[in-house]
């Protein structure tokens, strides 16, 4: 109900905590965003907490986008929850991964200095 | 060798002491600045760990009291309170204190500080928590970089262990590089919610030991993959090398085998990117090594900083070094007057080239002494701190031009007069906040204080927002002690600049505070052998002003050197306008009148040869020197202007210190020795002479129209 749709990007706003507690139902709502199109944009703008499952699951959903040749991007990424996080966890990078080159990765720049 | 260190340790304290203190001070005044806050605590935390690597056992144990309460600060458990403040300050001059006394063990006052401290903390926080990253005192520590691969077990959420809060504690032992590894997460379709599949890679630089690390992971030990290695050794005194490329980090990490490697080399790309696209080595592992030698190349960096942008040398041996300028300006002057009495063109030349250089190299010599007199500024933070706190005033301080450089010895010297100046004005200056909100004024009072350039000569002001002065009351005051007589007229200006004759004070009771025996007159003095004036100007009720003007430095300085009769003289090249000839006629009617006119004004003139006393009579046609000086043009007349002159000072023997008009002397390339001019002291001297002269001429007109 959150979900709006422009063109073919559909659009999956997230609201309150990317926690462990959350896990499995973001995992779900993740999974089910990404089998109806073919470009998800996750809306973090209302996010409050984050922790090391919801980076987790963050990489898992972008990995899984690859594999199946989609495209997931995310909007709001300066929120303070997020950015807190990172910082914590050492999601900072410049590499990227194996299923997302640098230019790609969630974790690549995007920081505030 | 061990000697040297320590002292390169205590003068960096010295300096962190200091910036401690401005920082508590500003932190006094923005209590939510969390900026600040960081930085005081970063200050203790440095003082904490060097101390320990030097052997200062007690100020690092002491260090560490303070710095649990900082840190609860820091994490919003305690709040910024006066109360904290000033234990801490305190805290920091004890430290200072057992810096220079070496003591190996805490004294009383210490103890009853840590004991403030802890009071504070168990005030807020009844159950203190038990210390995880305590500092081994005792043993000398030296800083360490480790490596540490933490890899915890995917079931570690479910044992309530949050592995980011063991991340927190490695990054609070020292300096850290955290790189995450996310290979391991799987897709959204095989990813399990409660499980946790990253790992990290660390590398920390600490002065703890490996045992402290493994300490931090000790409640996970079996649920766990922990590696650390030790992969460089800190050592201060270490020339620093380059850090490893990035194909050696990666072959220590067992990433890579050499022939693999070996592959790889001599290509165009960078190594990094040749090994990912050939999904050799994972990114992740790649980002790792990188953040590992980025790392190690800021830590080796900080120290070549610390070594290379900034050498700390003794002030005694650029003493003698400005010394040794001053005489080979003295010597070069005489080649240079040789060459030019000469006719040898080539050796001319080499003069010339002589000259240029010494000018260069005086000029560097000179600039390596110049010190910025915010030094000196962030002093007075803490002193009017803790007088305003004495006296029960509230009393604020104001820098500008902190930046404005001066002459180191100048800078060492004014250190008393200006706490004088200071002490005076929220002694005597700043009323009691009461009496200030009765007169409409802020409760806070406020000290300004400003330095700018202007020309050869730095002007310092130090204003108060206070009382002001009385002319009345002071002039009443100075008839009392016999200073002056009752029926002496002086102007406003003139009442203001009693208070720095000797013997005055014009506070009726002795205040522990700036009654101290000694009064403005000694601030007069100082001021003086610094060849520098001061000025007081003041706005009953509206507050005061000491304006101190003082020369940039105090060792050399370019001249003209004039002649009259046998005798040279120099005037400071920085006060000179111009020179022009006057003809026998023209001078004799200046003299008469005490003024020439110049381009159609009517200007002082003073004949140095009758100032001075010197006997003969001027030559037919006379050169005079138009100075500016004390805000105004005055003519000097002389036989001779000789030409520019490199001036080294050297001050009088203590029998001729105090003649009026002359400042020093210098010696020349012959050998002769040449009078430097006080110009501001010669045209004082000539004004109360020709005020003086126009009130007797005012009273014999007086007395032929009664």
């Amino acid at each position: 109900m959150n979900d709006t749709k422009s063109n073919d990007q559909r659009q999956l706003l997230l609201e309150g905590e990317l926690t462990v507690n959350q896990a499995a139902i973001l995992r779900r709502k993740l999974l089910d965003a990404l089998a109806e199109g073919d470009w998800l944009e996750i809306d973090l703008d209302q996010v409050t907490a984050v922790d090391l499952a919801g980076l987790q699951l963050l990489c898992s959903a972008h990995r899984t986008a690859a594999a199946e040749g989609k495209r997931l991007t995310i909007k709001n990424t300066m929120v303070p929850a997020l950015q807190e996080a990172r910082t914590v966890s050492g999601f900072i990078m410049q590499q990227g991964c194996r299923f997302n080159s640098g230019t790609d990765c969630f974790w690549v720049g995007g920081m505030e200095q | 060798m061990e000697d040297r260190h320590i002292k390169a340790f205590k003068e960096e304290s010295y300096d962190i002491l200091g910036e401690l203190e401005a920082l508590l001070l500003e932190l006094e005044e923005n209590p939510r600045d969390a900026g600040l806050i960081d930085r005081v605590f970063g200050t203790m935390h440095t003082i904490k760990g060097s101390g320990a690597m030097f052997g200062f056992d007690a100020v690092s144990e002491f260090t560490h009291e303070i710095e649990t309460v900082l840190d609860m600060v820091r994490d919003g458990i305690l709040p910024v309170t006066s109360g904290l403040i000033r234990l801490t300050l305190s805290a920091r001059d004890k430290i200072l204190e057992m810096l220079d006394s070496g003591t190996q063990s805490l004294d009383e006052e210490a103890l009853a500080i840590v004991a403030g401290f802890r009071k504070m903390v168990e005030v807020e926080e009844p159950e203190k928590k038990e210390e995880t990253t305590a500092f081994p005192s005792g043993e000398p520590a030296v800083l360490n970089t480790y490596r540490i691969l933490f890899k915890p077990r995917s079931d570690i959420f479910a044992t309530g262990t949050n592995p980011l809060l063991l991340l927190a504690e490695l990054r609070a032992m020292g300096e850290s590089a955290i790189v995450v590894q996310t290979d391991a997460i799987p897709l959204l379709a095989d990813y399990d919610p409660e499980a946790c599949y990253v790992s990290w890679e660390i590398v920390l630089t600490t002065a703890l030991d490996e045992n402290a690390i493994r300490d931090v992971f000790i409640f996970i030990e079996d649920d766990c993959e922990l590696i650390i290695t030790r992969i460089f050794e800190h050592d201060p005194t270490m020339e620093c090398e380059n850090y490893r490329r990035l194909g050696e980090i990666l072959l220590d990490r067992g990433e890579l085998t050499p022939e693999v490697l070996e592959t790889f080399l001599g290509r165009h790309k960078p190594l990094g990117e040749q090994l990912v696209e050939a999904k050799v080595v994972l990114p992740e592992k790649i980002e790792a090594a990188l953040s590992e030698q980025e790392h190690v190349r800021q830590v080796l960096q900080r120290d070549r900083d610390r070594k290379a942008s900034s050498l700390r040398v003794d002030a005694a041996r650029l003493d003698s070094l400005v010394d040794l300028v001053g005489e080979l300006v003295t010597v070069q002057a005489r080649l240079s007057q040789k060459a030019a009495g000469g006719n040898d063109p080539e050796l001319q030349l080499i003069a010339e080239s002589v000259e240029r250089l010494t000018e260069e190299l005086r000029d560097n010599a000179m600039s390596i002494r110049m010190v910025p007199i915010g030094t000196l500024f962030s002093r007075f933070r803490r002193l009017v701190h803790d007088l305003a706190g004495e006296l029960g005033k509230q009393v604020q301080i104001i820098t500008e031009g902190a930046a404005t450089e001066l002459d180191k010895t100048v800078i060492d010297q004014l250190n008393e007069p200006l706490v004088h100046i200071i002490r005076n004005a929220i002694d005597h200056g700043i009323e009691p906040p009461s009496q200030r909100e009765a007169l409409g004024k802020s409760t806070k009072g406020t000290i300004y204080l400003a330095a700018e350039h202007a020309g050869a000569s730095v002007v310092i002001s130090i204003s108060d927002d206070g009382a002001g002065l009385d002319p009345e009351k002071l002039k009443a005051k100075a008839v009392e002690k016999g200073i002056i007589n009752q029926d002496d007229d002086l102007s406003d200006e003139e009442c203001y600049a009693l208070i720095l004759r000797p013997g005055f004070s014009t506070s009726a009771e002795v205040t522990g505070v700036s009654g101290r025996g000694v009064g403005m007159d000694v601030v007069k003095r100082s001021i003086d052998s610094l060849r520098g004036t001061i000025g007081i100007s003041s706005r009953p009720g509206q507050g005061m002003t000491v304006s101190l003007r003082l020369p940039l430095t105090l060792a050399i300085i370019d001249g003209l050197l004039v002649s009259i009769g046998q005798g040279l003289f120099v005037i400071p090249l920085s006060v000179i306008d111009e020179c022009v000839e006057l003809s026998r006629d023209e001078a004799a009617r200046s003299r008469e009148r005490s003024m020439m006119t110049f381009r159609g004004e009517a200007l002082p003139y003073v004949s140095l040869r009758a100032a001075l006393g010197i006997e003969g009579d001027p030559p037919d046609i006379e050169k005079v020197v138009l100075v500016n000086a004390m805000g105004k043009k005055t003519g000097f007349s002389v036989d001779q202007v000789i030409g520019q002159h490199q001036t080294v000072i050297k001050t009088l023997s203590r029998v001729y210190g105090n003649v009026e008009g002359i400042s020093g002397a210098t010696i020349l390339g012959d050998g002769t020795v040449a009078l430097i001019l006080d110009v501001n002291q010669l045209v004082m001297a000539e004004r109360s002479d020709s005020q003086r002269k126009s009130q007797i001429i005012g009273l014999r007109r007086a007395e032929t129209v009664s």
